[in-house]
């Protein structure tokens, strides 16, 4: 975790994705990636740096109904679809 | 009173375009850690860049496409239409927050809009035009 409560991104989606949130990746221009996520008919565009800050993952836990505790600790988060539990 | 005067306009052409109009949306930029963030007051999104102008230009990208993305999905952008929450408009006092407005028009071509044909106005401007107002 960086500094302000930023998160990094790849643990974002892998959040968002044990979610069951749909994620598609646009153009990315340097450090900034767009994505577009998709979850019980709410849809959500926005732009990602490598770190994600607080405010964002607010937005998306208000919008997409994920936690946002588990963005701070993904080990809370629910196993992704199809995974095999042991 | 907050959002009095923003308007959010939605239109389909007889050509079956979305045109869609946001105007004085206020938007709060305010500084955390490494990130500036734009915000919006009258629609709840927001944006994150490294520098201000970042920010602003991400709010702008991203709040078109997810326009863009619920005309293609809903055909309308009335799911957009919900304030921010009550904690960033108390920012909007903060001093170390600035707003600015924020004015989008744009043209979208949805790929499958059979299912609005039957909202589809017989002339423009005046009797096709849907007025959303976002109410706090």
């Amino acid at each position: 975790m960086a500094s302000s409560g930023e998160v990094s991104r790849e643990t974002v989606l892998g959040v968002l994705a044990a979610h069951g949130v749909g994620v598609s990746r646009q153009e990315g221009r340097g450090d900034a990636q767009s994505f577009t996520f998709a979850k019980d008919g709410v849809v959500l565009s926005v732009v990602l740096y490598k770190y994600v800050g607080r405010r964002i993952l607010h937005s998306l836990q208000w919008k997409l109904g994920i936690p946002i505790h588990h963005f701070y600790h993904p080990e809370m988060a629910p196993l992704p679809p199809g995974t095999a539990v042991n | 009173m907050p959002g009095e005067n923003t308007t959010a306009v939605h239109a389909i052409t007889e050509d079956g375009e979305h045109i869609v109009g946001i105007g004085d949306l206020r938007v709060v930029l305010v500084q955390e850690g490494n990130y500036w963030y734009a915000q919006g007051l009258e629609i709840d999104y927001v944006a994150q860049g490294p520098s201000i102008e970042d920010a602003k230009e991400n709010f702008e990208i991203g709040l078109a496409s997810t326009l863009h993305e619920n005309l293609q999905i809903h055909g309308t952008i009335e799911p957009l239409l919900v304030p921010a929450p009550v904690e960033v408009w108390k920012e909007r006092f903060d001093p170390g927050s600035s707003a600015k407005r924020y004015t989008h028009i744009s043209v979208h071509r949805i790929r499958n809009f059979e299912r609005l044909d039957t909202a589809l106005p017989h002339r423009l401007p005046f009797q096709g035009i849907q007025y959303l107002q976002a109410v706090p």
